[in-house]
């Protein structure tokens, strides 16, 4: 489970994220929307450990963030929006890097490898150096580096972007199948077609601040998501849970 | 719209030094950068004004004034080329915004000129290195003509565009052959480096053979030299005694290969620069995911990034480049350096001596502190991973150490051999250049740590053209230099035995408290980054 209580982050006097709570459970696919600029990759970020924050509690299966750094990241994998990987490294090179970070046993992280490589077609690519790859094939490597150790919570800024109609399609069927396992997903995203198919809960966010979330079918009610984002985004709104 | 692109060249390559986002400076870091300034000039301005402190009387004796200026013009000549060949390489064909600027409505021809206008302002700085401390010892000792000052400093001006035009050649057939070595171009581009750095040295080491060459066949030399080289003669003469036509001769052999370079150049440019290495596409069959630890994990990783730049490796390792020049030369030089290191005024001497050129080369070696910058946009990497802030400082330390101790080791075990130390006297060898590494390494970690840069869009600018890497070269040069310094001139009543035991001991000293520093304010720092 991922509890985000009361969370807050100032890039100097500029409030970015402003009280933010969530809670997402395990096995849910989340969806994390707003506009450039609301919140979300900080957010993402603080989860990850990689920003630190000014107030708040961030909790991964028990371990607090800022507490005990390592053991909530071990339970964790970020993938972020732009994959500025190892450009140095070949493809194999930096998911073995990653798989080593997590202590991934020989054996096991090869039938990963292949697993994961071989559905989103880049097993043959691994030899290359990620320098020569394209954006699409970056997200590709990010994605198996990040499932190499079997996360719990998987991080995503903008998962969607750069990949092919094929791989986008691959990654929405192991997104579910991650999560019937038990792992849970949150991510951000402005394809608001996709997240409505895709998740179970959504929080909109505006300014730092959250404006709506709860469950997909009651956010969205008889309308469309999109519907309900761009409304809420002309309003001054109040926090409204569902 | 060429200004323009000029403006933008020169402010990546030269204004951006420091990246702080205030834009005023503050006076102490104003004074900071002059110091700075000021230790470079008198470093590199005051080796070459030996050198030619010590050649000006024996040729103004012999009259041969105008050899002493073609000398100077011949080594601002190799120096310069060495440098700039490399940076036009990467300037003109390398550069990250060429596709970019070629997408725009920009002439091909003004972003090649932009490129060469940068290469111009870098080639006039590196000859002034040897130029300027040429003439201003001859001014102190010998006077010259207005007419050859003038003459000075147009051939000073015109040679930038000779070098241009040689360096163009050179990196036009770097950029036509590089591709072809698909995954050993770094290697090649190192070697290439090694070899014209080690045939320098090997000019600058033999100067003296020259001179006396000079000294020894007087008149009859200068004859031939006339005869077979007449524009070297003219060169000189065109300074000594304000010569015009030894001047316009030699500005059009500067020019006139400029301007066909640029032609050649400019009709090539777009093929050129969009050229991609023709590397062959190797299948993933499976295999290569053994397991390692997480400290050699980080440290493959180091190193990997290190090597997989020639210019990243060249800049951040120059020390490794210089320790293999010297044990060629050493070696295949022995029999001629025999009697200089049997003589017995030398003798007492022999083992500070070794230990300070094996310090003062590995003070070149400075990775450490570009280490935490060239992270760059992968720096989250880092951060997102479950590893220990200590575990990741310590890694990037030992990566340093790694790279830098086997080549020194092996230049300390040699000279160890040849000079036939005994075992205290090899121990020290041994210790005090590997605690003067260690002090080098922690330096350059915590001076990184201290000013980080991350924004940068070559990482060869930020393994070359950071705070932290000048801080840290020019700190341990001095370190080095002062380290024989202080003995010549301040302690040479002292046992040098019990000199090199207190050297060791500061050392030791040091990097312990600066170990102590990355331990705890370095943690700290770099969980604020």
């Amino acid at each position: 489970m991922l509890e985000i209580k009361n969370f807050s982050k100032s890039y100097g006097d500029k409030k970015a994220v402003d009280g933010l709570s969530l809670t997402i459970k395990d096995g849910e696919i989340y969806a994390f929307i707003g506009h450039n600029g609301a919140g979300k990759t900080t957010t993402l970020k603080a989860i990850a450990g990689i920003l630190p924050f000014d107030e708040g509690e961030i909790i991964i299966n028990g371990h607090d963030i800022k507490k005990e750094p390592l053991v909530a990241k071990k339970e964790m994998a970020y993938i972020p929006d732009n994959p500025d990987l190892y450009d140095f490294l070949k493809g194999i090179d930096y998911i073995n890097f990653i798989a080593d970070v997590y202590g991934v046993e020989s054996d096991v992280r090869k039938k990963r490898i292949e697993k994961y490589a071989k559905l989103l077609e880049i097993y043959d690519d691994l030899s290359d150096p990620i320098g020569t790859y394209s954006h699409g094939m970056k997200q590709k490597v990010a994605l198996i580096a990040a499932l190499v150790h079997d996360p719990k919570v998987i991080l995503m800024d903008e998962p969607f972007v750069g990949l092919d109609p094929k791989a986008s399609h691959t990654l929405k069927e192991l997104m579910h199948k991650m999560c019937d396992e038990g792992a849970l997903i949150f991510y951000s995203t402005h394809v608001l077609e996709v997240a409505e198919k895709l998740c179970d809960r959504v929080a909109i966010i505006k300014k730092g601040k959250l404006l709506k979330e709860g469950k997909m079918e009651d956010v969205v009610g008889d309308d469309s998501l999109e519907e309900v984002f761009l409304e809420l985004e002309g309003e001054n709104n109040v926090v409204e849970t569902h | 719209m060429l200004w323009k692109l000029i403006k933008i060249r020169l402010k990546a390559r030269f204004f951006s030094f420091n990246q702080s986002k205030k834009k005023k400076y503050s006076k102490g870091k104003i004074v900071g950068m002059a110091v700075l300034v000021l230790y470079c000039v008198v470093v590199f301005f005051g080796l070459f004004g030996m050198t030619f402190n010590g050649m000006a009387p024996l040729l103004h004796q012999l009259n041969l004034d105008w050899g002493y200026f073609t000398l100077a013009f011949l080594i601002a000549f190799l120096l310069s080329l060495i440098t700039v060949a490399f940076i036009t390489y990467q300037e003109i064909y390398k550069a990250k915004d060429n596709e970019l600027l070629m997408s725009l409505p920009i002439k091909p021809r003004d972003i090649l000129l932009s490129r060469v206008f940068t290469v111009l302002v870098f080639s006039i700085l590196i000859e002034a290195i040897v130029l300027i401390p040429a003439i201003v010892v001859y001014l102190l000792n010998y006077s010259l003509p207005l007419m050859g000052i003038i003459n000075f400093i147009l051939l000073y001006i015109g040679l930038s565009f000779l070098i241009i035009a040689m360096s163009s050649l050179v990196s036009y057939i770097i950029a036509l052959v590089m591709p072809k070595f698909g995954r050993f171009k770094n290697l090649v581009i190192i070697a290439v480096f090694v070899l014209a750095f080690g045939a320098y040295m090997l000019a600058a080491f033999q100067i003296n053979h020259v001179i006396e060459m000079f000294i020894a066949s007087g008149k009859d030399l200068i004859q031939a030299i006339r005869e077979a080289l007449p524009p070297l003669y003219y060169l000189g003469i065109a300074v000594t005694s304000g010569d015009l036509l030894g001047l316009f001769m030699n500005l059009l052999i500067f020019v006139v290969p400029f301007v066909i370079m640029m032609y050649i150049l400019a009709r090539n440019f777009i093929n050129l620069s969009i050229a991609r290495p023709k590397t062959k596409k190797h299948i993933y069959r499976g295999g290569n995911t053994k397991k390692d630890n997480v400290v050699f994990a980080l440290i493959k990783k180091e190193y990997k990034h290190y090597t997989n730049n020639a210019m990243v490796f060249l800049n951040a390792a120059m020390g490794i480049i210089f320790e293999v020049v010297i044990l060629v030369l050493f070696i295949f030089n022995l029999e001629n350096l025999r009697p200089i290191f049997e003589a017995e005024i030398l003798r007492p001497y022999l083992l500070a001596l070794s230990i300070a050129v094996i310090i003062y080369v590995s003070s070149l070696n400075i990775m450490s502190s570009s280490m935490i910058s060239i992270e760059g946009k992968s720096f989250y990497i880092l951060r997102s991973l479950p590893l220990k802030t200590k575990t990741i400082l310590w890694s990037k330390f030992l990566a340093h150490f790694v790279f830098s101790t086997p080549l020194g080791l092996v230049v300390s075990i040699i000279f160890g051999l040849v000079f036939d130390f005994n075992l205290v006297e090899f121990l020290a060898l041994i210790l005090v250049p590997m605690t003067f590494t260690v002090f080098v390494d922690l330096l350059g970690l915590l001076t990184n740590l201290l000013k980080p840069r991350f924004d940068w869009t070559n990482e060869v600018s930020c393994v070359k053209q950071s705070l932290p890497v000048a801080i840290t070269i020019l700190t341990s040069m001095a370190v080095a230099m002062a380290i024989v310094g202080i003995y010549a001139w301040l302690l040479t009543e002292m046992d040098i035995n019990l000199y090199i035991a207190i050297l060791t001991l500061i050392f030791v000293v040091v990097d312990f408290l600066m170990a102590l520093a990355l331990n705890t304010w370095g943690v700290k720092r770099f969980e604020t980054l």
